[in-house]
């Protein structure tokens, strides 16, 4: 089991491989070595202010949120914050 | 119309101060009775620019389009972001009323400072816009700005809009929703030619106090990471939503069977924005001059050619994913047909994902959609069913997985994980419209709304938020503009500032936002008048039936919390 992680945008170069649709860098960390979203931006050297919107199983989530095997991670990068931030709140 | 005559009139002094949606709410509401076929002799089509459309406000070319629906049944303002806005305001018009109806054709009306003149409109009638509107500007000057029903509209199809030019002259600028191009063509108008040549321009009561509220809204607009250069709509355009609500499992795929799918990501922002660099397109562009957000673009074929204008994040996934279809080139194909042919591309996705339900056409089939669209240039019977929209589609196939609020398709956030958008599509007087809740944050309104998405509470959120898009809605500035405002509260003063400055006014922030509220409660007066009611504020039932994957959630907000949006 492992950590899928989804980077978007110019964040797809910090993943060795892309998805199916090539838009989307795909990494794959070993749950063991990161417990929280905040832990994943470590591991694959990225500052939280070069992120915007972060969701964990398709919940907007908050960057402490903690993380487990088998779930599934997106990352947006700064220039690509968009949501209407009135509808949606960081799940802590 | 009737009687082909133009005439001026003076602005009551109670319709001095408005503009935009408030005005043609305001005009519509007392003219135009609510029980009237919307395409009988007694509906009016009623076009007003913003409050500081034609100054140098920034991001400010906006105007509205009302009159009663044919597609709700109740009263519309739909609008759209173009230089014909500013071109009217600046001949010193608040408002063009058009009322009556030819007795045999159509015609094209030619505004200028001098006068107003009718053409015989028929070299034009029965052809695509994009054929259409290079011919009206070399017969009436290069410069000219046009508003245009479509074939769409010739068939009295509730899913026409109204089309309004782009700064490059393409007929990519809609006020699209609520089949307003009907309202237009059935009063026998199926053009406007706005020459502005020689215009007095705009009045501006309070010149320092304009520059003031105009220098901090832009100052707002260049500092946000959403509106400023560079940023999120700058770089990729409305578009850059597609893969943000994929993830948050609220983008809708297959006619609202599914919230997320891997496939999204060919038809994102990123992936459009790539595409019109490598083939010679534009990114950014604006839609009207001064607009400094800039989130448009021109989207074109292989090799530069052919361009469409601008593919928006709810024309691409409408016609996108919720068709099954992630091929840029087919959605731009149908953004197209759709602009060609004078109709709405959120009701068009809709109409063609039921359809598709409905066994039509076959999820994913591009051509096949392409034909769909094409019927209504064929005026065929199956082209009128189409272009009558999504409700009256699914009922012709005998669909129940119908996406409507008040006969108008739900636009691309589906409400299961979002249950605040939800509340707006369901109680907002124009049937579903995301934008009709697409405003100030509740911070700055200091309404107790909580914004998570799947908490079922809430009345005061988006009744705060209807609130102030509706002002921002009869300002003249986009609503693009909420985003910046949203973050710095100097944005919002400074937007009202310039109101201010134009009318000559005192109004305070909570001002802004009473008048908001003022003019839904007029809205809301004509619809119940119209027959519209409470059981009408409601979300089509298969959301509380069907759970949406992948959260696997239903839509659970208790009908007695729509009801507390408008207690009354």
């Amino acid at each position: 089991m492992s950590i899928k992680v989804r980077l978007y945008g110019k964040l797809k170069t910090k993943a060795p491989t892309t998805d199916p649709t090539g838009q989307v860098g795909i990494a794959e960390l070993d749950g063991s070595r990161v417990k929280s979203i905040a832990d994943i931006l470590e591991v694959l050297d990225l500052k939280p202010e070069e992120t915007s919107h972060l969701f964990l199983n398709n919940d907007y989530s908050a960057l402490e949120r903690r993380v487990n095997d088998g779930d599934i991670v997106a990352i947006f990068p700064r220039d690509m914050a968009l949501l209407y931030r009135w509808y949606f709140s960081r799940r802590a | 119309m009737t009687e082909l005559k133009a005439r001026y009139e003076e602005v009551p002094e109670k319709w001095k101060n408005l503009g935009g949606r408030g005005l043609t709410s305001t005009i519509v509401s007392e003219e135009v009775p609510p029980t009237c076929h919307p395409l009988g002799p007694n509906n009016k089509v009623v076009l007003a620019p913003g409050i500081v459309t034609g100054t140098s406000a920034p991001t400010s070319g906006r105007i509205s389009v009302g009159g009663k629906s044919p597609l709700t049944g109740g009263i519309k303002e739909a609008n759209a972001g173009t230089n014909f806005a500013q071109k009217l305001a600046k001949l010193g018009i608040k408002a063009l009323i058009v009322q009556g109806q030819s007795k045999d054709k159509y015609y094209l009306l030619k505004i200028t400072k001098d006068k107003v003149e009718f053409f015989d409109a028929k070299p034009w009638v029965g052809k695509g816009l994009y054929e259409v509107y290079p011919q009206l500007r070399e017969n009436f000057g290069k410069d000219v700005a046009i508003c245009a029903t479509g074939i769409a509209g010739e068939l009295g199809g509730a899913g026409a809009g109204v089309a309004f030019n782009d700064i490059d002259g393409l007929p990519s600028r809609y006020a699209g929703r609520g089949g307003l191009g009907a309202v237009m063509a059935t009063r026998g108008l199926k053009f406007i030619v706005v020459d502005d040549e020689g215009a007095p321009g705009v009045e501006i009561k309070n010149r320092d106090l304009f520059k003031e509220g105009t220098k901090k809204l832009t100052a707002a607009l260049q500092k946000h990471d959403i509106t400023k250069p560079g940023g999120t709509l700058n770089s990729y355009g409305t578009d850059a939503l597609i893969n943000v609500i994929n993830e948050a499992g609220a983008l809708p795929h297959r006619n609202f069977s599914a919230g997320y799918d891997e496939l999204a990501p060919l038809v994102s922002g990123e992936k459009k924005a790539e595409i019109i660099k490598k083939r010679g397109g534009e990114r950014p562009h604006v839609c009207s001059p001064g607009c400094i957000i800039q989130c448009s673009e021109v989207w074109v074929k292989e090799g530069g050619k052919d361009p469409v204008g601008v593919l928006e994040y709810e024309s691409v996934w409408a016609l996108g994913p919720n068709c099954g279809i992630y091929n840029l080139d087919d959605v731009g194909e149908l953004n197209r047909a759709c602009n060609d042919l004078g109709l709405d591309t959120i009701e068009m996705g809709g109409t063609i994902g039921v359809a598709m339900e409905g066994g039509i056409v076959k999820f994913g089939d591009g051509k096949g959609a392409l034909c769909l669209l094409e019927e209504v240039r064929k005026k065929s019977p199956l082209g009128r069913i189409i272009a009558n929209g999504t409700e009256f589609t699914g009922k012709a196939f005998g669909v129940t997985r119908i996406p409507t609020v008040k006969g108008q398709s739900i636009p691309a956030y589906d409400p299961r994980p979002i249950k605040g958008i939800g509340v707006t599509y369901a109680t907002t007087p124009m049937g579903a419209d995301h934008t009709a809740g697409y405003a100030i944050a509740p911070e700055i309104l200091g309404v107790g709304g909580k914004a998570d998405p799947m908490d079922t509470k809430k009345a005061d959120l988006s009744r705060a938020l209807q609130q102030s898009t509706a002002f921002i809605d009869s300002s003249g500035y986009c609503l693009f503009t909420a985003f910046a405002i949203m973050d710095i509260p100097e944005g919002f003063e400074g937007m009202v500032e310039s109101c201010n400055g134009v009318l000559g006014t005192t109004w305070t922030v909570d001002d802004a936002v009473k008048l908001g509220a003022k003019i839904l409660e007029t809205e809301r007066k004509f619809n119940k008048a119209a027959g519209l009611t409470r059981a009408h504020d409601r979300l089509p039932e298969f959301m509380r039936l069907e759970p949406l994957p992948p959260k696997n959630v239903v839509y659970d907000v208790p009908d007695a919390e729509l009801d507390r949006v408008y207690p009354d």
